[in-house]
C-alpha cells in the first residue's frame, strides 16, 4: 500500500464520519426545533388591541362644551362634553312643581276628611245615645208592670172588702122587717157596700190606667229601638262619605319617578369619561347636535392593554389561561414585553357557514390540503408601554 | 493546522455558549422596508452563506468529495445552519 493510498483511505473515512455526523446532527437538530415551535408556540399573527367604547349621548341636543381633542388622554371623571340643558331642566322644574302640587291636594283633601271623621264620631255618639234611651225605654216597662201589679192587689182588696160588705148588709137586711136591727145599722152597711163598690170600681181603674201605663212603656221601647236603628244607619251613613287620599297617595311614587327621571335626564347632558383612556376619532366641535344612540367618538380603555393572537388550532392544545406569552412590537422588535393568556377564543365563522337563499352554499372543491383555522388568542399585557403601545400595532408572540 | 481549526472550533463554541448565556432573543421577525419577514427566512439565508463557507472548509481539509452523495449533505448543512441559527438567536 502506497503513502498515498494509505492518505485517502484516512480522508475517505474521515469523510463518512463527518457526513454521517451532519446527517445525525441535522435530524437532531430538526427535532429539537420541531419540538421548540410545538411547545413553545408562536405567531406573528397577532395585534396589539385595547378594548374601546364608542361615547353616545343619551339625551339629544346641540353640544354646549367639547373640552377635549382628538388622541387626548383623559381621566376617569373628566369631562367630555356637555349638551345643552335647559330643555331638561325645565322639565325637572315641572315635574318638581307637580310633585308640589300633589303635596298641597294631599293635605287640603286630609283637612276634609278629618271633619268627614268628626261627623262619624257624632252619629257614634248618636248610637250611643239611642241604645241608652232603649235602656231607660226598658227600666219604664219594668216599673209600669210593679204598678200594674200593685193595682192588681188593690183591686182584689177592694173587692174583698166589697164581697164582705154586700155579704154584711144581705145578713143584716132581713132583720129589719123583723126589728132586730135598726134602719141606721142597714144604712151603715149600705154605705159600707157603696164604699167598698167605689173603692173597687177605683182599683179596677188604677189597674186599666197602670196596664195603659205598660203599653206606653213598652211603645217607648220600640221607639227607642227604632231610634237606635236610624242612628246606626246615620253612622254607616257618615262611615260611608268618609273620603280617602287613597288616590292621590297613589299618584306620589309616579310623579316621584318623573322627577327622577327628569333629574336623570339633567344629569346626562354632562358626560364623563368612565375610565382613564385615549380619545380617538373626534371629528366634531362645539354646536354638533347629539342623538341618543349615535356615536360621537371613541375612548380606548388604557387600563389593560392586550395582544389579540391568532393561534392555529393544532397549538392551541399547547395553551392554556394563565400561560407566560412574550411579546414583541413590530415598532419595537428591540424591546420584549411579557404577557399572560388571559382566554382562548371559543369561535370564529367558519369557512363553509355561507347561506345563499335560505340554503347552505357548499364549494365544489377537491382540495387536499387544508390550512388550519386560527383561533384568537387574549393575551394580556403584563408590563404595557404607554409610550409604545397602540391599538392595532402588529405584535408577535411566544407561548413559554 | 489542528490547531488553528481547534481555535476556529474553540471560538464558535464561545461565542455560542455567550449567546446562550446572554437569552437576547429578539423579535422572531424583521422589518425590511415595511414588510414583516419571519426570522426564519433570514436564518435560511444566513444558513446558505454558511454551507458555502462548510463547503470551502470540507474542500480545505480534502474531504468534500467523500463525505456522502452531495444532494444529501449540502441540503442538511442548509438545514442544519437554520435550525441552529434560530435555536441559537431566536428560540
Amino acid at each position: 500500500m502506497t503513502m498515498s493510498e494509505v492518505e485517502r483511505d484516512e480522508r475517505r473515512r474521515k469523510g463518512r464520519v463527518v457526513g454521517a455526523g451532519i446527517v445525525a446532527l441535522t435530524v437532531l437538530v430538526v427535532l429539537v426545533a420541531v419540538w421548540q415551535t410545538d411547545s413553545h408556540p408562536r405567531t406573528d399573527d397577532a395585534t396589539v388591541r385595547v378594548n374601546y367604547i364608542t361615547v353616545i349621548p343619551e339625551v339629544s341636543g346641540l353640544l354646549e362644551s367639547l373640552p377635549i381633542k382628538d388622541n387626548q388622554y383623559v381621566k376617569k371623571g373628566d369631562l367630555l362634553f356637555s349638551i345643552d340643558c335647559r330643555p331638561y331642566e325645565y322639565v325637572l322644574q315641572q315635574s318638581r312643581a307637580n310633585q308640589a302640587l300633589l303635596e298641597s291636594q294631599i293635605v287640603d283633601d286630609k283637612r276634609r276628611i278629618a271633619a268627614q271623621g268628626s261627623a262619624v264620631d257624632a252619629a257614634r255618639a248618636g248610637v250611643q245615645s239611642s241604645h241608652t234611651g232603649v235602656a231607660a225605654a226598658v227600666s219604664n216597662i219594668d216599673a209600669a208592670a210593679a204598678t200594674v201589679a200593685r193595682a192588681q192587689s188593690a183591686a182584689a182588696a177592694a173587692q174583698a172588702q166589697l164581697t164582705l160588705a154586700t155579704a154584711n148588709l144581705g145578713r143584716i137586711e132581713p132583720l129589719l122587717a123583723k126589728q132586730y136591727v135598726t134602719y141606721e145599722q142597714v144604712d151603715q152597711a149600705r154605705t159600707a157596700v157603696r164604699v167598698a163598690q167605689e173603692s173597687y170600681n177605683g182599683a179596677e181603674s188604677a189597674l186599666l190606667q197602670a196596664r195603659a201605663q205598660q203599653g206606653q212603656a213598652v211603645a217607648g221601647k220600640a221607639a227607642a229601638e227604632a231610634g237606635v236603628s236610624q242612628a246606626q244607619a246615620h253612622l254607616g251613613q257618615a262611615i260611608h262619605t268618609v273620603d280617602t287620599v287613597d288616590t292621590l297617595m297613589a299618584q306620589r311614587p309616579v310623579l316621584a319617578a318623573k322627577v327622577l327621571d327628569a333629574e336623570l335626564n339633567v344629569e346626562r347632558c354632562r358626560v364623563v369619561a368612565p375610565f382613564d383612556g385615549y380619545v380617538t376619532n373626534l371629528n366634531i366641535s362645539e354646536g354638533a347636535y347629539a342623538h341618543p344612540g349615535t356615536a360621537m367618538f371613541t375612548l380606548l380603555d388604557m387600563r389593560n392593554w392586550y395582544v389579540i393572537a391568532n393561534y392555529r388550532e393544532s397549538k392551541l392544545r399547547y395553551m392554556k389561561p394563565g400561560m407566560h406569552a412574550d411579546l414583541y412590537l413590530m415598532g419595537h422588535p428591540d424591546r420584549r414585553f411579557s404577557g399572560t393568556i388571559e382566554s382562548i377564543g371559543y369561535g370564529v365563522l367558519p369557512e363553509d357557514a355561507r347561506v345563499a337563499e335560505g340554503l347552505p352554499e357548499v364549494d365544489r372543491t377537491l382540495n387536499w390540503v387544508h390550512l388550519a383555522a386560527r383561533f384568537p388568542v387574549r393575551i394580556r399585557v403584563d408590563n404595557p408601554d404607554p409610550q409604545v403601545f397602540r391599538m392595532g400595532e402588529t405584535a408577535v408572540s411566544v407561548i413559554r | 493546522m489542528n490547531g488553528t481549526s481547534r481555535g476556529w472550533g474553540v471560538k464558535v463554541v464561545a461565542s455560542v455558549l455567550v449567546l446562550l448565556s446572554a437569552g437576547c432573543r429578539a423579535a422572531p421577525a424583521f422589518d425590511i422596508s415595511g414588510s414583516f419577514f419571519p426570522a426564519w427566512m433570514l436564518c435560511l439565508v444566513v444558513g446558505i452563506a454558511l454551507t458555502f463557507a462548510a463547503r470551502y472548509g470540507l474542500m480545505r481539509l480534502q474531504i468534500a468529495d467523500e463525505v456522502g452523495p452531495p444532494a444529501l449533505i449540502y441540503p442538511c448543512l442548509v438545514a442544519l445552519f437554520t435550525c441552529l441559527l434560530w435555536l441559537l438567536l431566536f428560540r
